[in-house]
């Protein structure tokens, strides 16, 4: 019924738009789908358990389908992400379970570190605090930052070339940036 | 390389670091990793089955659509109608109450009609309120008509604006409406309360026409009619002198787009020196305070190369980028440096092992390099495609020699290869052979 061509060089807002025009699911569906391994592996996060993530995303999915068209949305990324979140957290308060999830917000945050890390911008005089403060990351973390920031190696790629695991490797680069973030603070006062 | 792709391929290579980069200022994508890395299970299977599932969902549907659109139209009719013959009946309310300016009530009756497919219920009603307030209002006021008409326009076009912007929420929604009232003790504040009704009513409109919860609304603005002769006539008045004293700040503008011209959205803008930054709207625009026109602004966005722009503040600055070489797996130019394991557990073996070179501005400097100073053969080998892998040492100086092309592509290739390198960077001065491969 619909041009398969056309709808997948569609923006997800132009889907979007046009769900909203049309009515027809089909281009929700379309968006949708778009979204299924990122919704699935959120949930998944949530969840842990991959046939409670299932019944979520396809209950978000109808769900959304009613809810969607009186919807201001700007930005259909963001907005699923968000509330794709809350459908999880929402399945979970349900059943009472307590779960912890790690809080990426403080990493998230430590942009200005990220920054340093991959840009390299050379008129910025705090690179040179940060060298002071890779020099005191325990080695396991500096030896994984520089792989992953300067020689741009994927997590998997240092797990071969290191021999760590790879849980190993992205808590060394997580608590890296962590430190690295505390330590040019304190430098910078 | 997507989300997909990453998490059922080997995740290796360069296009899987940068994805990971990506995650992390992407907490949908990083969750996304995390919870697939935490549960086992074929998670390419469940994602294919659950894409089937949801098409095969969107095509059952659309039968239901058709019944609910057949409804709507009956609604549509139904309402129209019964809209006609209220309008009547209004008409000779009014000119009952002897009134001149009748007009008014078939003006918000016909702006009400728009709207009156969606919500004809709520329009009965309410035209029938506004119309009653309108007559009364505009009886008092008769004398006071040109000063009527002067805040009439003017409101028009506030009300116009706030119309025409889109609105985030319904409670968003709702201020214009609120941010009006103020009380004035003017005598003339009477006089705009036909205005005020006015307003009431096309806000209303927009509200029914667009959105759900409308109903609630309505029931608050249907009571600030009846405490009518609240008005700011204030703001009417100083919002344009406002404009006037403004200058426009100078801002640093611009729009960053794709060689074909498309917008990319959130591209990172960096003040360079200063960590401040900001990112590209839907339309590819960014906006700075003019204070940064002495800094260098640096455009960042995965997948495109790296740009440093001067900032202009006098026009829209037009910013193109461009992609980065599509990254196959790896393999752009690999430095293989006969992988000495960094820290392991065997720590004594690795002293025994002869250290290799390595370009000394780091592996990915010296990769921009090859790309951006790579001529490409314009002879026979002019489409080879491949690579090209070159062996060789490196002096005290740091400088390559003993160049040797150890698996070759085509004659020409192989010597710009051997150029590059003779040319290029240095390296560390270590004992070992330094493998390379040139990707042409």
């Amino acid at each position: 019924m619909i041009n398969n061509r056309t709808t997948s060089t569609l923006s997800d807002e132009e889907l979007l738009e046009k769900y909203k025009a049309s009515d027809r699911i089909e281009y929700f569906g379309e968006l949708y789908n778009r979204y299924i391994p990122l919704i699935y592996g959120l949930c998944l996060k949530y969840l842990r358990n991959s046939n409670k993530s299932q019944d979520a995303v396809m209950q978000l999915f109808e769900d959304l389908i009613q809810k969607i068209p009186g919807q201001r949305i700007n930005v259909f990324r963001t907005w699923i992400y968000t509330v794709a979140k809350n459908h999880c957290l929402q399945i979970i308060r349900q059943e009472n379970k307590e779960i912890f999830v790690e809080s990426k917000r403080e990493l998230m945050e430590s942009e200005e570190v990220l920054h340093l890390l991959c840009e390299e911008d050379p008129y910025d005089e705090r690179m040179e605090t940060l060298r002071r403060c890779m020099e005191r990351l325990p080695d396991s973390q500096r030896i994984s930052i520089i792989h992953f920031f300067m020689n741009e190696c994927s997590y998997a790629d240092i797990v071969d070339r290191t021999g760590y695991s790879l849980n190993a490797v992205k808590s060394n680069i997580q608590n890296g940036r962590r430190n690295l973030k505390n330590c040019i603070k304190k430098q910078s006062r | 390389m997507n989300f997909l792709q990453y998490i059922q391929g080997s995740r290796k290579g360069r296009a899987a670091h940068d994805l990971e980069l990506e995650a992390m200022r992407d907490p949908f994508m990083s969750d996304a990793i995390d919870g697939v890395d935490n549960v086992r299970e074929n998670h390419i299977k469940v994602i294919e089955k659950l894409q089937r599932q949801i098409t095969a969902k969107s095509k059952a549907q659309p039968n239901h659509l058709k019944a609910w659109s057949i409804a709507a139209a009956i609604l549509v009719a139904v309402g129209a109608s019964t809209f006609f013959l209220i309008k009547n009946f209004d008409f000779s309310m009014l000119n009952n109450k002897g009134t001149s300016p009748t007009a008014l009530a078939p003006l918000a009756q016909a702006e009400e009609k728009e709207s009156a497919a969606d919500s004809f219920i709520v329009a009965q009603e309410d035209s029938n309120l506004v119309a009653m307030k309108q007559a009364q209002v505009v009886e008092e006021q008769e004398t006071t008509q040109p000063v009527v008409e002067q805040i009439e326009e003017t409101a028009d076009q506030h009300i116009e604006e706030t119309v025409n912007q889109p609105v985030e929420t319904p409670l968003a929604r709702q201020l214009p409406a609120e941010e009006t009232i103020v009380p004035t003790d003017q005598p003339a504040a009477k006089t705009v309360a036909k205005v005020e009704a006015k307003v009431e009513a096309k806000l209303e409109d927009t509200i029914t026409a667009t959105d759900n919860g409308a109903s609630i609304f309505l029931g608050q603005e249907t009571t600030e009619i009846e405490e009518l002769p609240i008005m700011a006539m204030k703001q009417y008045q100083e919002e344009p002198e406002e404009e006037e004293e403004k200058q426009p700040e100078p801002k640093i503008k611009g729009k960053v787009t794709t060689q074909d011209g498309k917008p990319i959205v959130g591209a990172s803008v960096l003040v360079a020196g200063t960590g401040i930054r900001t990112y590209t709207e839907p339309d590819g625009s960014f906006e700075l305070s003019a204070q940064y026109s002495n800094y260098n602004l640096i455009i960042n966005y995965i997948g495109y190369d790296r740009m440093t722009v001067t900032p202009q503040t006098n026009y829209l600055m037009q910013i193109t980028m461009k992609e980065k070489e599509p990254v196959v797996e790896e393999k752009l130019i690999e430095v293989v440096t006969e992988q000495q394991p960094i820290v392991t557990q065997d720590d004594k073996k690795r002293s025994t092992i002869i250290k290799t070179p390595k370009p000394v501005d780091g592996d990915r400097s010296y990769r921009r390099y090859l790309e951006k100073n790579m001529v490409r053969p314009s002879d026979e080998c002019a489409n080879t495609k491949g690579d090209v892998r070159v062996t060789f040492q490196v002096n005290e100086k740091g400088r390559p020699y003993n160049i040797k092309v150890t698996q070759g592509l085509c004659p020409s290739a192989d010597k710009e290869a051997i150029r590059l390198i003779q040319n290029g960077p240095s390296w560390t001065p270590d004992l070992g052979y330094a493998v390379i491969n040139v990707q042409f």
